[in-house]
């Protein structure tokens, strides 16, 4: 094999590698629960939406970015079944802009995501009252809704 | 899921009682101040209604030789409407059944939403007592038998 071939595939693999990578890090799954998987994608999108709503955080409890990530899907299910429609949260027709590269229903999805997990996790640490107890709550969602967590989590 | 309070539940019953007080849009009419209404749950007999793990309503009572005493109820407001007040009434119906005894209750006489309720539920007026109040309003004493 000449030398320029040589060079050729090597710039090749080195390019399919990179782009593998890259594609990776672009939308990474973090976790699965029941039949649902959530990637860097999703999370991305709650944290915008997080932020034009001016709220640090689903719960202040919550162990770094991923575990309030984690927090905000598990704690949907239970809101949907706790029963009590909260009023849906809006976002102005400019923020919705910044939230260009998700489609409308996905943005959405995420506001009625949210205003539910607000209401409920409210009402929930406010009756915990302590860590521990939410620490608790939450491994108990973890196994409630065979939550696979793919993600890096933060030493106990 | 109703069941007894325990000591555990006391932080959210705390909780609850004051989402119930802030709700409140005539002060007059709600005569328990907070601290008094917390020591009547430490006292009292509770039922409670958790939904998931969040008491959502409760009803306090104390038994004496001649009935069932309601001393406090209430439910979260946004969980109003649901039944879940009417579940616990029920539950203590069934008790005050099983202790062959009447249940009773007072509400303040300008507390109309409530005496409504009330007798929806099945409680008669049977005694008007005056000046009761700090505000020189009466208390209505309702009772429900058990049949």
């Amino acid at each position: 094999m000449s030398y320029l071939k040589i060079c050729i595939l090597c710039l090749f693999f080195g390019a399919s590698v990179w782009s593998q990578e890259k594609a990776i890090v672009l939308n990474q799954i973090l976790f699965s629960e029941s039949e649902q998987s959530w990637s860097t994608r999703d999370m991305n999108l709650f944290e915008k939406v997080m932020l034009i709503l001016n709220k640090k955080n689903i719960s202040p409890w919550s162990e770094g970015r991923n575990e309030d990530f984690l927090l905000s899907r598990l704690s949907h299910r239970e809101a949907l079944l706790f029963g009590v429609t909260p009023e849906k949260l809006k976002i102005s027709e400019a923020d919705r802009k910044k939230l260009s590269e998700y489609s409308t229903k996905e943005v959405d999805a995420e506001l009625e995501r949210i205003s539910y997990v607000l209401m409920f996790v409210d009402l929930k640490e406010n009756q915990l009252k302590q860590k521990d107890r939410f620490v608790i709550w939450m491994n108990h969602l973890k196994r409630k809704y065979q939550a696979k967590i793919k993600y890096a989590e933060p030493a106990a | 899921m109703i069941r007894f309070a325990n000591a555990v539940d006391h932080t959210a019953l705390s909780d609850v009682y004051q989402k119930i007080a802030d709700a409140v849009l005539a002060p007059a009419v709600f005569n328990w101040n907070t601290e008094k209404a917390l020591q009547e749950l430490k006292v009292a007999k509770t039922l409670v209604y958790a939904n998931l793990g969040i008491i959502v309503s409760f009803i306090s009572f104390r038994e004496s030789a001649e009935a069932l005493e309601i001393t406090a109820l209430g439910t979260i407001p946004i969980c109003r409407k649901q039944g879940y007040l009417e579940a616990l009434l029920l539950q203590l119906t069934d008790i005050a059944a099983q202790h062959d005894k009447p249940l009773w209750l007072e509400v303040h006489e300008l507390n109309s939403a409530a005496r409504q309720l009330y007798q929806k539920w099945g409680f008669e007026l049977v005694q008007n007592r005056k000046n009761y109040y700090p505000d020189g309003a009466s208390t209505l004493v309702m009772t429900r038998s058990n049949v």
